[in-house]
């Protein structure tokens, strides 16, 4: 395998470099050699000298100008081999001087910056020109110089290759993926791929088809028949957690979904709303922090007097209320009814009557949600997916199961998600079916324990 | 023995990867950058030649490799490769772009073989002034297209909202994870 010395660099662009010499010669390895901050002209290892070609930065070697002892050094430099030579702005005179080389020696000029088709044409062009010199032989280094060749290859790129190695060992025994079982059968479907032990630089044709990575079941689409906000989704919530429709705020919005259309919410003389569910706005001009203070008090929120607006009114009616302004006063519906729902609800004991099958259209804007936790991620990237029954998620998550049915009340009422029409019949939500496997069982040290093992570190470290 | 993962960030010029990177990485980013050509130089002076590089150091001594794919389309050489083996896609929209939708749907198109066997996290930023309607639309895309709508506003800067749009990954690689334990 020949080589390709980069030399001069940063370790940015040598870095980069290195991809496309290996996405476009795979046969080709790059030994680099790092700009030192003194920018001279670096000794060479073993290695360094072995190689067949050299991309240079003259900037890196102190040599941003030409004079006829940066051309001799650099000449020395290369022993006869073919470059690309790098120059800054309008080539400080190297572009005019040249160089005396070699026969059968090929050099390419480029002035920074760049393009990376540029390089790799005139990469191209110096290999495939009709002459090589042989490589240089190289005398021996000493051992400390050795060592400071491998710290010249960058870490990331040696962490790479290790980690490519040890894949590579890991994926003979790991297991295939498992097959979503049918009905509540996503809640199963947790075992871990194989991952294929393919080269960072495996060319596209000789590459085979990416293998699944991942142990969630595919995506199913949302069904068409499914029931959104104002189409039956909040009473089938209702009718799952009857004791709900006593909350004040559930039985607001049940009022204006009811509605249909645009609505002026009137609280007393003072305060105004104007807001659009199925547009997902609501307009105020109180900022959301005023806003949910307002909304907390059970009296207000019973007393407020909702009047049906024409589609054609509803700009005139906000810029009237909100000093003229109408896209200011606009706020996501979604963020506003999950924080104050969940408000609401926050010491309301969660009893289901019934079950549902939800599946999410919409993802909680969990960045903009105070009243929000790792748990409702969890459920939004499950029910997200594929459409879930609401007593397979409380038997996943047992012990959490008030926080499940929160959940899904919030992202109920928030518009988030579609009720699918085959909900199972009703009846006790904590069925006696056998819980769901949440996954096959996992041999401490297998792929599927190390992977599980590797996203507890992940999310631990990201929280 | 410790493993190496890899998370890609991909997206338009200007849309936060390369912040993006920063924010989550343990170590300075690997910066490929070189001064724009035409097409994106009145948008920024400089953008992504090959890649981003970040690092993750976890505590189980396992590390996560953040890369950052060029913001360029001419550089969509790099796509293939930085997305091979890795365990799914962060695609940062700028919701102020002229034509969010377009970038979804183009950069899902180009990654679609990718996100089906893997996951898609959409972190929609430069929200100011109506991103919650760039949101929607993008979710309704999503779904659209057949794709779980995990889309969310984020703060490319933040490091609670990275860290919220990974997790969203994560849990849409491996739904149960961690159930056991929850």
């Amino acid at each position: 395998m020949s080589g390709v010395l980069l030399a001069g660099l940063t370790d940015q662009e040598a870095a980069a470099i290195e991809i496309m010499i290996g996405m476009s010669w795979r046969e080709r390895h790059c030994v680099t050699l790092t700009r030192s901050l003194s920018l001279a002209v670096p000794e060479q290892s073993v290695q360094a000298r072995a190689c067949e070609l050299c991309v240079v930065d003259l900037f890196g070697f102190g040599m941003r100008r030409h004079t006829e002892a940066h051309a001799r050094r650099l000449l020395e430099f290369l022993a006869g081999r073919p470059a690309v030579l790098l120059v800054w702005g309008s080539g400080g005179g190297w572009l005019e001087s040249g160089l005396a080389l070699a026969a059968g020696q090929h050099v390419q000029w480029i002035a920074m910056p760049y393009s990376t088709p540029t390089l790799r044409d005139a990469i191209r062009k110096v290999l495939e020109a009709p002459v090589a010199p042989a490589p240089v032989p190289a005398p021996v280094q000493p051992a400390a110089e050795r060592g400071q060749t491998a710290d010249a290859v960058p870490a990331w790129r040696r962490a790479m290759e290790m980690g490519e190695r040890l894949q590579a060992s890991r994926g003979a025994a790991a297991p295939a993926p498992a097959k979503a079982a049918p009905g509540a059968a996503t809640v199963a479907a947790a075992k871990l791929p194989s991952r294929p032990a393919a080269g960072i630089f495996q060319s596209k044709e000789g590459r085979p088809a990416i293998e699944s990575l991942s142990s969630a079941p595919p995506a199913v689409r949302l069904a068409p028949g499914s029931a959104s906000l104002g189409k039956g989704a909040l009473n089938a919530m209702l009718t799952m957690l009857p004791s709900l429709r006593s909350v004040p705020m559930l039985a607001l919005e049940a009022r204006v979904v009811s509605c249909q259309g645009p609505q002026l919410l009137r609280l007393g003389p003072g305060a105004a709303f104007v807001l659009h569910f199925q547009q997902g706005w609501l307009a105020s001009g109180l900022p959301v922090s005023a806003l949910l203070k307002l909304l907390r008090t059970p009296r207000l929120v019973e007393s407020v007097d909702v009047v049906p607006l024409a589609e054609d009114d509803v700009e005139d009616v906000v810029r009237q209320h909100f000093n003229g302004r109408f896209h200011r006063a606009q706020k996501p519906l979604d963020e506003i009814t999950w924080e104050l729902v969940g408000d609401a609800i926050k010491d309301h004991p969660l009893t289901p009557q019934g079950d549902l099958r939800i599946q999410l259209r919409r993802f909680p804007n969990v960045t903009a949600l105070a009243d929000v936790g790792p748990l409702d991620v969890q459920l939004a990237a499950i029910c997200a997916r594929t459409p879930q029954r609401v007593s397979d998620l409380m038997r996943a998550f047992p012990g959490h199961e008030q926080a499940v049915l929160r959940f899904v009340v919030l992202a109920t009422a928030s518009g988030l998600v579609s009720v699918l029409r085959d909900e199972a019949p009703a009846g006790p939500a904590v069925a006696k079916a056998p819980a769901p496997q949440v996954g096959a069982p996992v041999a401490a040290g297998s792929p599927v324990s190390a992977r599980r093992g590797f996203f507890k570190s992940l999310l631990d470290k990201l929280f | 023995m410790p493993s190496i993962y890899k998370l890609v960030f991909a997206g338009p010029v200007g849309s936060g990867k390369t912040t993006a990177i920063q924010t989550l990485s343990d170590i300075e980013v690997v910066r490929t950058e070189a001064n724009a050509s035409d097409e994106v130089q009145r948008l920024k002076k400089t953008t992504t030649v090959a890649m981003d590089y970040g690092l993750m150091k976890l505590a189980s001594g396992d590390q996560v490799r953040l890369y950052g794919t060029p913001g360029q389309k001419r550089f969509d050489f790099m796509w293939d490769i930085l997305t091979e083996n890795a365990l799914g896609l962060v695609l940062m929209l700028k919701a102020s772009a002229p034509d969010p939708l377009a970038d979804l749907n183009g950069y899902v198109t180009e990654f679609r073989e990718f996100i089906d066997k893997t996951a898609l996290v959409v972190g929609i930023t430069h929200t100011e002034g109506g991103g919650w309607r760039v949101r929607q639309e993008v979710s309704r895309e999503l779904v659209r297209m057949g794709l779980p709508p995990c889309a969310i506003e984020a703060d490319a800067r933040n490091r609670t909202h990275m860290g919220l749009l990974v997790r969203a990954l994560i849990y849409g690689i491996d739904p149960f994870n961690g159930t056991g334990e929850a």
